[in-house]
Order: C-alpha cells, then sequence, then structure tokens
C-alpha cells in the first residue's frame, strides 16, 4: 500500500467538498480484500457483511484521529481482527460447539479425497484454531501479508507471529491428514 | 483468488509440503453483485454518520479558550450588587411592623367599635330582640337582660317525679 494514496484518501474525506468521494475511494480499495479476512474469520456470509460494514463505520468515525503511523491497510486491518474477535468470542460464550461437529466423517486420510472435501476440511481445521493464530495464519497464507505488517496490526513481535504461523500450518496439516491435531 | 508469491510459498513449503500443495483457493462464495450493492449501502452508511447530531455536535474552533474568560466574565457581572437590594432589610423590618400592627391594635379599635355601637341601642329595644330571638341566645344572656330569673330554671323535686 502506498501512503501517497492514503493521504489522498484521508485528506478527501476529512478536508474535502466532496467526502462522499473520499468514502468511495476507501470502500473501493479495501472493500473486498477487508471482507474475504472476515469472512475466513467468521465463516458466515451474513456476519461478515455485518462487521465489514462495522468496520468501515468504525474508521470514518476515527479517521480524524488516525496520524499515518501506519498504512490505511494496517488500520482497517487491525479493526476488522479486532471485530471479528470480539465478535467470535461474543458467539463463542453464547454456544457450545461440539468438537467434530462437522468433520467426523469416515476418518479419510491419504492424499486421494476430492478437492471440494479437502477444502472444507481446511476450513474446519482453520475454524479450530485459536481466534488470534487464525487471524494469523489467514493473514499469512491467504491475503500473504509481510509479517512486519501482521505484526502492526495484532500487536505482537514478528519472532512470536512466526512461531504462531508455524504452529498454525503443522495443526491444520495433522488435522487434515489424520483427522485430529 | 490470491496471487501466489514465493517466497510465501517456499516458506509454507519448508513447514508443510502437503498444505503447500493445495490449491489455495477460497470455497466460500458471496451473493451476485454483493461487493457493487455494498459500496453503495456503506457509502451511504458513512454519509449518514456525517449528518447526525453527533457529528454536527462538534464544538468551535478555540471554544474552550474563549469559554474560561466567558464564563468569569459573567461570573464578574452577577457579582456586581444592584442598588435596591441594599433596602431589602428596610423593608423586611418595615412589614413586619405593619403586620404586628394590624394584628394587636386592629382588634382591640373592632371590640370598643362593637360597644360603643351596642350602648346607643335602647334597652327596650334589646329587650325585645332578645324576646323576639329567644331560642337564639343562651340562658345566661337572658338571666342578665332579666328576662327569666334564675329561680325559674330550678327543678323541684315534685316535678322530678312526674
Amino acid at each position: 500500500m502506498i501512503i501517497a494514496d492514503d493521504r489522498i484518501i484521508i485528506e478527501q474525506i476529512t478536508k474535502g467538498t466532496d467526502p462522499e468521494k473520499g468514502y468511495r475511494m476507501l470502500v473501493s480499495m479495501f472493500k473486498e480484500r477487508l471482507y474475504w479476512h472476515i469472512r475466513r474469520m467468521v465463516g458466515e456470509h451474513e456476519d461478515a457483511d455485518d462487521i465489514l460494514q462495522n468496520t468501515f463505520v468504525k474508521v470514518i468515525k476515527n479517521i480524524n484521529g488516525f496520524k499515518m503511523q501506519s498504512s490505511l491497510q494496517t488500520w482497517l486491518y487491525r479493526i476488522a481482527t479486532n471485530e471479528c474477535i470480539t465478535f467470535l468470542n461474543k458467539k463463542n460464550s453464547r454456544k457450545v460447539t461440539p468438537l467434530n461437529s462437522a468433520y467426523d466423517t469416515n476418518g479419510v486420510s491419504g492424499l486421494y479425497q476430492e478437492a471440494d472435501e479437502i477444502l472444507s476440511k481446511l476450513e474446519q481445521a482453520i475454524n479450530r484454531l485459536p481466534d488470534k493464530q487464525k487471524a494469523v495464519f489467514l493473514m499469512r497464507y491467504y491475503d500473504e501479508l509481510p509479517y512486519s505488517e501482521i505484526a502492526e496490526i495484532t500487536e505482537t513481535s514478528t519472532g512470536a507471529l512466526k512461531a504462531t504461523y508455524h504452529h498454525a500450518v503443522k495443526k491444520i496439516e495433522e488435522f487434515i491428514i489424520d483427522g485430529h491435531d | 483468488m490470491t496471487n501466489f508469491n514465493d517466497h510465501f510459498q517456499d516458506e509454507l513449503k519448508e513447514i508443510s509440503p502437503y498444505l503447500a500443495s493445495l490449491p489455495k483457493q477460497d470455497p466460500k462464495n458471496v451473493p451476485d453483485g454483493y461487493f457493487e450493492q455494498i459500496e453503495d449501502e456503506i457509502v451511504h452508511q458513512l454519509m449518514l454518520i456525517r449528518h447526525t447530531p453527533e457529528s454536527n455536535r462538534q464544538l468551535p474552533d478555540g471554544y474552550f479558550d474563549q469559554v474560561e474568560n466567558q464564563v468569569i466574565r459573567k461570573i464578574k457581572i452577577s457579582k456586581k450588587p444592584r442598588a435596591w437590594i441594599k433596602f431589602i432589610p428596610y423593608v423586611a423590618a418595615a412589614s413586619i411592623l405593619f403586620i404586628l400592627m394590624i394584628l394587636v391594635v386592629s382588634p382591640a379599635d373592632h371590640a370598643n367599635q362593637e360597644t360603643v355601637q351596642l350602648a346607643q341601642i335602647s334597652e327596650m329595644d334589646q329587650l325585645d330582640y332578645l324576646s323576639k330571638n329567644i331560642d337564639d341566645v343562651s340562658l345566661n344572656t337572658l338571666i342578665d337582660y332579666g328576662l327569666i330569673e334564675e329561680s325559674d330554671l330550678m327543678i323541684t323535686d315534685a316535678e322530678v317525679e312526674n
């Protein structure tokens, strides 16, 4: 993300004569990548849709306090990730999901499963990770964000993040191949 | 959907060759036209936020620098004594005296006035009034005016037996 773009968007929103143009630039630039990050975190489209909107609302409400010390993308990811973790905590406190609820099929193993089934198991494996580890894995695996940026988003050291990602990958692999982690 | 980057792929291969061999695609779908529609929806929502009373409640520039002086000036103005305030104790004292005069002096005058007025009525007229309104006056009043004798009120033993 180029900081010059961030500055144009922020100035358009805060000082411009046409803030709607600034909002549209902001939403247009980040809506898809944020949506997919949120969707992978929370699973359901309706929940992702709500959180995406809340994220943009929070960004706009706080944009006057944004000091440009990080990129807009980092800031948006931080807000979205925190919103997702808050949502998942609330959801987890409301209901108890039985372990292996969607998975216990035939104890399948090996590399010859159908692609859809593997992807489904990958999703199940990701959803079994603790929320923060899940966020780190998703940002690295799907969004391919550098550790330095994930470190800013999660306010964690890059060393700790590398270890977190490593453990997450190993857990997911074990779950898919062996059926447990 | 996500472009593969060798650096990320190499890192993944090192940790898990199996995971690195899997297709990196998202199985989830979104409703048709979602991203076009959501952009309009969010922008509309953000414009509403901009025009809500909360955002209009922003303070004018330099408000807190000015408000201190304004408050102090108002306090000074309100402290300036008004001319009529110094007369309040005297007015209060005069009012109390006036009330006392009404309560103490006026009832005596009223009683005197009644006495004077009654003296002007002749004894015959008074007796005439009492005899006509005998039900409205007490026995003592009738005795005082000589219309009846005290002995008339005494009941004899024979009358009690009857």
